[in-house]
């Protein structure tokens, strides 16, 4: 994004009749108090949460507002809202809890904002299918708390959780702190309704699994709001854990640390959660429990009782024979008191005019070597960046997410905007070097959307497009985001 | 800003909302604008003066229970409750608070929240040697006359000294300070202030958790100064319970009750365990909410929004009372009048029958309580 002052536009002119025509619609599909066009209404629906973004807010600039917001609270509404919108060819931008990193609700050519909070009801939690079936707009900590009241889980807790919601998380291809047991969210839903652009609904048959020609409904996973609503999904649920086993060790290395990951992995073994912090990350959070230079591991193993026993002690071995120190159970619980805390960091950070962000990426594993090196290495070579730490946290027989913090002051001579669109370069160009996806689970949105014919290449790139063009014939589809 | 008052605000205005799904407007409302980042974010704004909608703006600062839930998630331990008084201090200064709080601002004259007639309601009673002043507040004496008269002979019985204030009750003050009226919450605090230290009783107790809480806390933090004890109702309860001076009996042993802590008597004065060690001694079977002790959920009348935004409180009173229902109880007890006048109203507006009691924990136990050993 090196065009970066088109993001603050401003809201899209209407002429003044076709806004009131547009207003009046809206009105008798939603009532008065589901719509908005007040200026703190506006504001509100205009950032998400983009690192960048929040330092020009800072600053006080108003960043693209949208024209209206809406809080439809049925389906039959948020298809009445894209007849209109497809109607009057108005962008639409749909809108879940608003935490998205990339720019991903940046209302970048105005339009109608359709929050979906207002539909936030479980609709059915399925004992014998272990499904939960639930409108899109529910609040992830909510669904969560329900379930556990009821003895069952979700598994996905994104650090986002108590924020983002269930559709954000499909459209976005979201992955949660427990995926590396339980999968990420393309892996858990069952099945989806959504809206297309031109109002009509589409259901998808919820099943464990099928052989009946491409799954359409399953474009909607990672869509980023560009080809229609999510409005509804069915996720698997699983009774809740009997027992959870906490561990943890040090490693002489970071790469030690992930050899000893893959070995657990290639052993069958799933812990619910490996989280593997490199020499730099460990120095910054784990201090108190290693030595200089060292990389921390922490492993939750959770499941039945016999089971959890003998997976703990496997993975012991394992762990020690790669010349790992047990660390016991405190570094865990450490970082289950502060996974959710994103603000602490950030408080520090802003004041001190930090320019910063989170960069994930995944590869294989003969790839992960050379990925996180040549990552660090070209970060790191910026003048004015002051960390480039890495942690491991999403794992796969084949592979695993490397998650980046990237912060700096940009030299005095360089603008904010410049040097974060540069460490951004710099890290994409070196992930698509060495064969690593360009998003692990944070989406493209408006940050990516430069690299990604390069990630899937050109062909299906195109491919791409034209699907999107089938879906959203009229280009009113979050505009600007994904491609 | 970052090292001014308004570094908190400036601090919820980049949070992602980690305490979202806590604050019972957001959950009733379920828009970004009324979340707490929300508000910080329009609240820093409009300090910055980026904002032309200047009314809505300070409306949506008023859309909040002050109840703290925000508070007890947050990694950095702020109440934006708390913070986005300040401004409203600065509204008052420059005369811009909201006309509906108007009204709030003539307790300085009426005494009491509900008027005068309500602040000589129970002045003037007295027994024995006074060693305690028995504060009523507003909301029991508007609302809530079966408390304050379970407590009047609950302290006959246990002929505890104790007075009224002997001819009008004053507001402790909080309702101003929540509107923004500073200058005034002042004023009426120095009265307190005087007026009780002048009395020759050794402790206040208070109905009211916001009561006990001003007078302890907010007063200090104004240059006021009570020169007593200050103990909500349940903490002087406890106190006789352990000195052996009284007894409860397991009278009530077939009742289903449930508990709602209320937000500022469990989170700000930490009473948890207290009033639920009291119930448990009336033999009563307790039952569990979702959200319970310092995880309690507001009853809809925190803060002053059931005068800024009486829809919203009423939705999240439904959403508590909900909450509660789903236990299955009998009876509903809690230890603040405004909290049980809320439920109590939001109960009588269920239109299948339900027969479920709102009682304060004060009408639930007097009548068990004998003397000594």
């Amino acid at each position: 994004m090196n065009n970066y002052k088109e993001i603050y536009t401003g809201k899209i002119k209407f002429p003044e009749e076709k806004k009131r025509r547009i207003k009046k619609k809206l009105v008798k599909i939603l009532d008065e108090k589901n719509f908005s066009e007040k200026e703190i209404d506006l504001i509100s629906y205009s950032r998400g949460y983009w690192p960048i973004s929040l330092q020009w807010f800072l600053k006080g600039y108003l960043p693209s507002l949208p024209n209206f917001v809406t809080w439809p609270i049925n389906t039959e509404q948020v298809s009445e809202i894209l007849k209109l919108a497809k109607e009057e060819k108005v962008p639409v931008i749909p809108y879940g809890g608003g935490t998205s990193v990339t720019g991903g609700v940046v209302p970048l050519k105005g339009g109608i904002v359709i929050d979906l909070k207002k539909m936030n009801k479980i609709i059915e939690i399925n004992d014998l299918d272990l499904t939960v079936t639930a409108e899109a707009g529910i609040n992830g900590k909510i669904l969560e708390e329900k379930l556990n009241s009821r003895g069952y889980t979700s598994r996905h807790i994104p650090q986002s959780l108590p924020a983002s919601t269930l559709g954000g998380w499909i459209a976005t291809k979201a992955a949660g702190q427990f995926s590396t047991k339980y999968g990420k969210i393309e892996n858990l839903v069952l099945g989806l309704e959504a809206v297309l652009p031109n109002g009509e609904i589409i259901n998808s048959k919820i099943k464990p699994a099928s052989s009946t020609g491409p799954e359409i409904e399953k474009l909607f996973l990672g869509s980023e709001g560009t080809i229609g609503v999510i409005t509804k999904a069915t996720l698997k649920i699983w009774p809740l854990p009997e027992e959870k086993k906490l561990l943890s060790f040090k490693f002489k290395s970071f790469t030690e640390s992930l050899e000893a990951a893959r070995k657990i992995l290639r052993k069958g073994i799933y812990p619910a959660v490996i989280r593997l912090y490199d020499e730099d990350e460990t120095e910054l959070k784990f201090q108190d429990f290693t030595e200089d230079r060292e990389s921390l591991g922490i492993f939750i193993v959770e499941g039945m009782k016999e089971i959890t026993g003998q997976e703990k002690k496997a993975i012991e071995r394992i762990c020690k024979n790669e010349g790992a120190k047990n660390c016991g159970e405190e570094p865990v619980k450490k970082w289950l008191n502060e996974r959710f805390d994103v603000i602490t960091d950030i408080s520090q950070y802003l004041p001190m005019k930090v320019v910063f962000d989170t960069v994930e990426v995944a590869a294989t594993w003969s790839k992960i070597p050379t990925l996180y090196r040549k990552m660090k290495k070209e970060i790191s070579s910026i003048e004015g960046v002051l960390l480039s730490s890495a942690h491991a946290s999403h794992f796969y027989l084949n592979g695993a997410c490397l998650y980046f913090t990237i912060g700096g002051i940009p030299p005095e001579d360089v603008k904010l905007e410049d040097f974060y669109f540069n460490f951004w370069s710099k890290a994409m160009k070196a992930c698509l070097e060495s064969g690593g996806t360009i998003s692990h689970h944070h989406g493209i949105g408006l940050l990516r959307k430069k690299w990604l014919k390069e990630e899937i290449g050109e062909s299906t790139y195109r491919l791409l497009k034209k699907i999107k063009e089938v879906f959203d014939s009229s280009e009113i589809m979050n505009p600007g985001k994904l491609i | 800003m970052w090292r001014g008052k308004y570094r908190n605000i400036l601090i919820c205005s980049v949070c992602p909302n980690i305490c979202g799904a806590n604050c019972p407007v957001f959950l009733a409302k379920n828009t970004e604008t009324v979340s707490p980042s929300g508000k910080a974010r329009v609240a820093y704004l409009y300090l910055k003066k980026k904002i032309l909608d200047v009314t809505n703006s300070v409306n949506l600062f008023y859309l909040c229970t002050e109840c703290s839930a925000c508070q007890i998630i947050c990694p950095l331990n702020i109440s934006l409750g708390e913070e986005l008084r300040k401004i409203k201090e600065e509204l008052g200064e420059n005369n811009l608070v909201p006309f509906y709080l108007k009204q709030v601002k003539e307790i300085t004259e009426k005494m009491n929240l509900f008027g005068m007639e309500y602040s000589e309601k129970y002045a003037g009673e007295k027994e024995g040697k006074p060693e305690v002043l028995l504060y009523i507040g507003c909301s029991a004496s508007r609302f809530r006359g079966k408390t304050v008269e379970a407590v009047i002979n609950f302290l006959r019985k246990t002929k505890t000294g104790f007075m009224t204030s002997p001819v009008h009750e004053k507001c402790c003050g909080l309702p101003l300070l929540q509107a923004g009226f500073k200058k005034e919450f002042i004023e009426i605090g120095k009265v307190n202030a005087e007026e009780i230290n002048n009395l020759e009783v050794k402790e206040i107790i208070t109905l009211c958790p916001s009561c006990t809480y001003t007078f302890k806390e907010i007063y200090p933090k104004y240059g006021l100064k009570i020169k007593k004890r200050i103990k909500h109702i349940t903490s002087f309860l406890i106190e006789l319970v352990n000195k052996g001076k009284i007894k409860i009996g397991k009278y009530r042993e077939k009742e289903r009750v449930v508990y709602h802590d209320p937000c500022i008597l469990a989170r700000q004065l930490n009473i948890v365990n207290e009033p639920r060690f009291l119930l448990r001694k009336t033999g009563v079977k307790i039952l569990s909410p979702p959200h319970k002790g310092k995880e309690t959920f507001c009853c809809g009348s925190g803060g002053l929004l059931r005068f800024s935004n009486p829809k919203i409180a009423e939705e999240i009173a439904k959403k508590r009372l909900k909450d509660l229902l789903s236990t299955k109880p009998e009876v509903i007890v809690s230890a603040c009048p405004t909290c049980e006048e809320t439920l109590q109203k939001q109960l009588n507006q269920i239109e299948w029958k339900v027969r479920v009691q709102v009682r304060d924990i004060m009408e639930h136990i007097h009548e068990t309580v004998t003397i000594g050993n």
